[in-house]
């Protein structure tokens, strides 16, 4: 009984501490991040401009993994208006414009990872004063449509039964 | 021997820790709302402790006496070789599960080509591929050993690869733009996964009295040793990441690590009641082995819960 009522005196402060920190959490919820996060953007958000910037691209406070950068443009059209893929530059994400075409805003989309592989995503706008003459590139296709090809978890889930047959049987087997 | 009393004990033991592994990834998913993914935490929970269980049964041999060692490692053999099976399991579905974050598809989606791609060019692909491939290793040797004689070297070995595993993701954790840091925070995981690692395998394999009274002295010394290893280097890790001591409770990140400390702090005041009573009457063969069981699941419980902050530390963003 001793050693019960000692668990007790163990559990009881801790769970009123993870009660005190979970009633902070909601009171401070949404506030900054541990990771990697945005800290300037080329055409700055909200920014009014009368000619389309040949790229835009957006810097961060941390080193970015080269692969898997993803930024688009889409325009008031809701048609895509960057054009190639997303480049990273140690710290900078940027990507290629069309000459820009029907006045309004233009939004900019990206997803990233960070160094420590941390995917961070986020977008900002700017808006075009004067309607270009560019041609718009294609409209914007549903999320995810992209990665075609044969999908990985059939390879994963036949792995997994033979690594689970392998441990039983050599378990089983063991003298 | 009572093969099946104690493997039912076995599978009890290890369904009460995924039943504490879920109730905490949950309790740190709402304390670092919402910068937590419960799913992202569940998953390295599951490679975390089950890497953890791998290091301590492979360890494990060396806590008993010469003579008994043999022993030891024969009835480890069984639970390290599952354990390893359960850590490469979890090890490839959370390599797929980041690779399909990085290319913002979901786990059903993503294709064979980013998989490999991620695995490959990035630098959390790789460290992850090496952790599977260190579980794997880990079995195959394990089973290799266990047909044949035991010997220290092959713990060492095994001891080895899942010691690989069980750092190699810290490396490209958090802390990777800063060399020390790193080093700090891989030093505090070894540490952390030692102590864990160790009183886990001791529950899973010791059985009576007699043998919690040769095993818990030695245990009880490195246990001193990685309790100051993990709280120097993970204090050295805090001072690193953190700028001011408000983030400690405004930010996710911050909520969660005051967690944890608070969870170390009781942790290390039960094992020192413990060493201050257990360790003598179970020297002495005092302590029955349902005190010594009862006593080490309880402080076990405690470290389940350590390791599911940890994971969820680890995938907060």
């Amino acid at each position: 009984m001793i050693r019960r009522v000692q668990g007790a005196a163990f559990v009881a402060p801790l769970l009123a501490v993870l009660a005190l920190l979970a009633v902070l959490a909601l009171a401070c919820a949404g506030t900054a991040s541990a990771h990697a996060t945005r800290v300037s953007a080329d055409p700055a958000p909200d920014a009014a401009l009368s000619h389309g910037p040949e790229r835009v691209s957006a810097t961060f406070n941390e080193q970015l993994q080269t692969s898997f950068a993803a930024m688009t443009v889409v325009g008031p059209d809701a048609n895509l208006w960057s054009t190639g893929p997303a480049e990273v530059q140690g710290a900078v994400a940027s990507v290629a414009l069309r000459p820009l075409g029907p006045a309004g805003t233009y939004t900019v989309n990206y997803r990233v990872t960070s160094a420590d592989g941390h995917v961070v995503s986020g977008s900002w706008s700017f808006r075009l004063t004067q309607a270009g003459t560019g041609t718009p590139g294609p409209p914007v296709a549903a999320p995810g449509s992209e990665d075609g090809g044969v999908p990985v978890w059939p390879f994963v889930a036949v792995a997994v039964a033979i690594v689970g047959a392998g441990a039983w049987w050599a378990v089983r087997r063991r003298p | 021997m009572g093969g099946t009393t104690a493997a039912v004990t076995r599978l009890r033991t290890v369904a009460a820790g995924a039943a504490v592994v879920a109730v905490a990834a949950v309790s740190a998913w709402a304390l670092a709302f919402p910068q937590n993914s419960l799913s992202a935490t569940l998953i390295r929970a599951v490679a975390d402790c089950s890497a953890v269980v791998t290091l301590g049964l492979a360890v494990v041999p060396m806590f008993d006496t010469d003579r008994y060692r043999r022993e030891v490692a024969q009835r480890a053999a069984g639970p390290l070789i599952l354990a390893s099976a359960v850590w490469a399991v979890a090890e490839v579905v959370r390599l797929v599960v980041t690779a399909a974050q990085a290319a913002g598809v979901s786990a059903a989606r993503v294709g064979v080509r980013t998989t490999v791609e991620f695995a490959v060019a990035t630098t959390t692909g790789r460290s992850g591929l090496m952790c599977a491939v260190a579980a794997v290793v880990v079995g195959v040797v394990a089973f290799v050993a266990s047909r044949g004689e035991w010997k220290p070297a092959v713990g060492v070995v095994v001891a080895g690869a899942a010691a690989v595993g069980v750092t190699g993701r810290t490396l490209v954790g958090h802390l990777s733009e800063s060399p020390g840091g790193g080093l700090a925070v891989a030093v505090h995981a070894l540490a952390a996964a030692l102590w864990c690692g160790a009183l886990a395998a001791l529950v899973l394999v010791v059985e009576h009295r007699g043998q919690w009274a040769r095993v818990l002295p030695r245990f009880s010394q490195v246990s001193l040793l990685c309790v100051v290893t993990l709280v120097v280097c993970g204090v050295a890790a805090t001072a690193l990441r953190l700028h001011s001591p408000g983030e400690f409770v405004t930010t996710g990140y911050g909520r969660l690590l005051s967690a944890k400390i608070v969870l170390t702090a009781a942790l290390t005041v039960l094992a020192w009641r413990n060493r201050s009573w257990w360790l003598p009457a179970a020297r002495s063969h005092r302590a029955t082995a349902d005190v010594s069981r009862l006593r080490s699941r309880i402080e076990l419980a405690g470290m389940t819960v350590a390791l599911t902050l940890a994971a969820a530390l680890a995938v907060t963003g």
